[in-house]
């Protein structure tokens, strides 16, 4: 390349189609960045092995707009806005009954195969029934004590989108 | 006779104004986010943390709050009015299982009521660290409502939202 196109790319003409091509690329990552794939970092190792404490992600948030979460998807759930969310599996939906049996998860009284459950678990939970319109979500990393692990049902609503990756 | 010149050039000084007004005065949503971010470095505790400062601190958390606040936790169906008096009490004992301890709070949402009266939502994150070393970070959502006491705006109730129901 020579010294002038080198130039010409890194010290473009102000004119007018270079200001409106600079408007039309600002618009489309902020809103590809704000409304469709909003990045994250992961603090906290309750998602370990499978999310990494640290790890830099990206949430899609169309995911969920013309279906519904699925068992065993991984979402991201909004607490009073969206600058802190929770990575949670989703184990549970709407009648399900849930139950941990020793670390075993059941799920209508039969086990769940959990192969992205690496470490042991000891947790014990009484059945409990998913609402309607909710659905049950668990971290992966379950070898930490049952009280400190924040997981539970959760309104549908609340799920803002999943990781792309 | 006055230009048209004269006319744009007074509209943009007026707006000029109205702008900086806007911008250099504090609206009531952005004292309220004042005091919460207060409220957060008032409870933070920074590691070797002299005892006498502690106890300046967990005093000074009663500017916070109103005379009688309330405190509910949904999820563990716990209720309670807690005295301003006591606070400093239960702030002391809380902050002592921790060797350092930062609160942040952000997603506000703000609701002025009224003149005195305001409503709150935001997310608080307490991020710690144990006397063994162990690190701990704890997510809340929490929904406050504000009186304004002595043109200082205290919390008089907080209730703990339960995301994940178990």
């Amino acid at each position: 390349m020579s010294d002038n196109k080198l130039k010409q790319f890194f010290f473009p003409a102000i004119t007018g189609s270079f200001i409106i091509r600079a408007l039309l690329v600002t618009v489309a990552a902020l809103v590809l960045f704000g409304y469709v794939m909003t990045p994250f970092r992961i603090s906290g190792r309750s998602m370990e092995p499978t999310y990494r404490d640290g790890s830099f992600h990206f949430c899609f948030r169309l995911q969920y707009f013309f279906s519904a979460p699925e068992r065993g998807d991984v979402v991201t759930i909004r607490l009073a806005g969206e600058s802190v969310m929770l990575l949670k599996r989703v184990v549970g939906l709407a009648g399900d009954v849930v139950a941990f049996v020793n670390g075993q998860l059941y799920i209508n009284e039969k086990p769940l195969p959990e192969p992205y459950r690496v470490y042991p678990s000891d947790w014990n939970l009484p059945p409990r029934t998913v609402k309607p319109g909710y659905v049950y979500v668990v971290g992966d990393n379950r070898s930490v004590p049952m009280h400190t692990h924040q997981f539970g049902q959760t309104p549908i609503n609340r799920i803002v989108g999943a990781p792309l990756w | 006779m006055v230009s048209t010149r004269n006319i744009i050039i007074a509209v943009l000084l007026v707006a000029a104004g109205a702008a900086a007004f806007i911008l250099l005065s504090d609206s009531e949503e952005a004292i309220i986010k004042k005091r919460f971010q207060a409220l957060g470095d008032t409870f933070a505790k920074e590691a070797g943390e002299s005892k006498l400062l502690a106890a300046s601190k967990a005093g000074k958390m009663r500017e916070f709050f109103t005379e009688t606040s309330r405190i509910h936790v949904s999820m563990y169906d716990f209720s309670r009015d807690v005295a301003r008096k006591d606070l400093p009490g239960y702030v002391l004992q809380a902050r002592a299982g921790y060797a350092s301890l930062s609160v942040d709070f952000t997603d506000y949402t703000v609701l002025i009521v009224s003149d005195t009266e305001a409503e709150v939502s935001l997310t608080a994150t307490v991020t710690g660290k144990l006397p063994t070393g162990e690190r701990t970070r704890d997510i809340q959502e929490l929904s406050c409502r504000l009186r304004k006491e002595e043109d200082l705006w205290r919390i008089r109730e907080i209730e703990m939202v339960e995301v994940l129901e178990r």
